[in-house]
């Protein structure tokens, strides 16, 4: 166990390094929430849109935006594709400790760093500007289920990154697969239309994919608003990728081909 | 003049044979951006089915406004492939061999790789326009003039584009990184754009006319041809930004390259 958290703790310290760039990027992402926010802000013009109030949406967004940072905006297939492709990959796989436990311990390192260094400083930001759904959580008794809901978005989300990374023992290319699950992503993890407020034949579809875990799950826990399916529909697909995952690591392991020495 | 005009078509021609080696690439790049793009539309579509007009701008005005973002958007990534991804040259030091070349930096950066698969936004944002301009009858209102109007706003709004990568890719003179700062640059700006401007807050309106002058690529020509603005003569401000905004741009890098300093190797 001690592994692990030293891992976590190693990729946490790397990232200090480039906090003032990251600071830059916070700031690009607080962009995004606003514009989205003065989007719906227009759309609904203080009405509200089904169970959604005008302050709730504005809410849904900005809690959306810091969430987004812990699931989804991790380093890019968490570096995989790049192992695979210098042949780093054989040293870090001959290390007796288990590849995906190993892979999964430092990309949690990334997701505190990111909860203290981009989520906090934004759900700050938000309260600051009266946008962030705070008192929806304050006293409801919400707050330990929704960091379980955030944790399994948080896993879904490295288990994803994983398997788009080990899919570059095939591909040696993870570009194209990167941009696809960030559109999937956005889309159906709901980042500006809550899945609530699709049509009747998309909601049903969604729920039921792991990208509503990213963003969806974890927010309408925190605002009240998770129905008992998106529980399962999380859990489940945590279960499911983590076994994917595991599976298709011993896969690789046989594939495996390393030239020169 | 024309030496470089020379230069500028040799040195496009040899990335373009260079990018038929990979001919799968335009394939997916299209295929990633009409997944974007529907995503992005089908979102505020969804929007406006369950609301209604946002701000007076119904569905097809809002699908306009988006066909000319998502042009202009593909005309400047075209040339500015290399200006998108420049922190590799101030890195890697590859800035040095630039410097030492006859041809003016910046020419020298933005013909090194033409990203023709970029082609394939200015055709969907193309299809767009035309869907939205036929639906809103524009034609049949002020006739050829529409399509002058379009044209001088796809050019303006390409320039102003092209000026902020650039503007972008200068400030990494100071800061040797960019990426970090292309969120707040690029990415937000470019989502805000596909919205009408008047949604937002006077402050982040007021940036949208200077600093980051993307108004006046896509929401005042916009307005002005979809009849939301007086003054047909406005469309004029957009063509006045863009010569501005280019020659800011490139007064801002080549202050930057005056204070280049290698990172050496």
């Amino acid at each position: 166990m001690e592994l692990y958290w030293v891992l976590a703790r190693s990729a946490f310290r790397k990232n200090t390094a480039y906090l003032a760039a990251h600071l830059a990027t916070n700031v690009g992402s607080l962009l995004f929430g606003l514009v989205y926010i003065a989007l719906w802000r227009a759309a609904t013009r203080g009405h509200a849109v089904g169970s959604y109030s005008a302050a709730t949406l504005a809410g849904y967004i900005a809690l959306g935006q810091t969430v987004l940072w812990l699931t989804t905006f991790l380093p890019r297939d968490l570096g995989l594709s790049a192992l695979i492709r210098s042949g780093q990959i054989a040293v870090e796989l001959i290390r007796p400790a288990g590849f995906l436990p190993r892979t999964a311990a430092s990309a949690s390192g990334e997701v505190l760093y990111n909860l203290v260094f981009r989520s906090l400083p934004m759900a700050l930001v938000f309260t600051l500007l009266g946008v962030f759904p705070l008192q929806r959580v304050a006293g409801a008794g919400r707050l330990p289920a929704f960091f379980v809901a955030l944790l399994l978005g948080v896993l879904t989300g490295i288990l994803i990154q994983y398997l788009i990374g080990l899919s570059a023992f095939w591909t040696t290319e993870t570009r194209w697969a990167r941009r696809l699950y960030f559109a999937l992503t956005m889309f159906c993890g709901g980042q500006l239309l809550p899945l609530a407020l699709m049509p009747a034949i998309l909601r049903h579809i969604l729920v039921w994919l792991p990208f509503q875990s990213m963003l969806y799950f974890p927010v309408s826990v925190w605002l009240g608003l998770a129905r008992g399916l998106q529980w399962w529909s999380a859990a489940i697909w945590t279960a499911l990728l983590w076994s994917l995952a595991a599976w298709m690591t011993r896969r690789a392991m046989r594939r495996l081909a390393v030239q020169g020495g | 003049m024309a030496a470089w005009w020379n230069i500028y078509r040799i040195l496009v021609r040899y990335s373009i044979r260079a990018e038929r080696q990979y001919p799968w690439n335009f394939f997916f790049n299209l295929l990633f951006h009409v997944l974007m793009l529907t995503a992005e539309l089908a979102t505020v579509l969804l929007i406006l089915a369950r609301v209604g007009p946002i701000a007076g701008w119904s569905a097809k005005d809002i699908i306009f406004l988006f066909g000319l973002v998502t042009a202009e958007g593909g005309g400047f990534r075209i040339f500015a492939a290399e200006l998108h991804d420049f922190d590799k040259y101030l890195v890697h030091g590859e800035f040095d061999a630039i410097l030492i070349r006859p041809a003016p930096s910046l020419l020298s950066v933005i013909t090194r790789s033409i990203d023709i698969g970029q082609a394939a936004m200015i055709l969907q944002g193309l299809a767009l326009l035309a869907w939205a301009s036929w639906r809103l009858h524009l034609m049949a209102v002020d006739g050829w003039a529409v399509w002058l109007a379009m044209g001088l706003a796809l050019v303006s709004g390409s320039v102003i584009w092209f000026a902020m990568v650039t503007a972008l890719a200068a400030l990494g003179f100071w800061t040797t990184r960019t990426d970090d700062l292309a969120p707040v640059i690029l990415y937000g700006p470019e989502t805000a754009a596909q919205y009408p401007l008047s949604i937002y807050p006077q402050a982040i309106r007021w940036l949208f006319f200077s600093v980051l002058p993307i108004g006046f690529g896509g929401y005042l020509p916009a307005a002005v041809i979809l009849h939301k603005m007086a003054g047909s003569w406005m469309i004029v401000g957009s063509v006045a930004a863009a010569a501005a905004s280019l020659a800011a741009a490139l007064g801002l890098w080549s202050w930057g390259v005056r204070r280049y300093t290698s990172t050496g190797t």
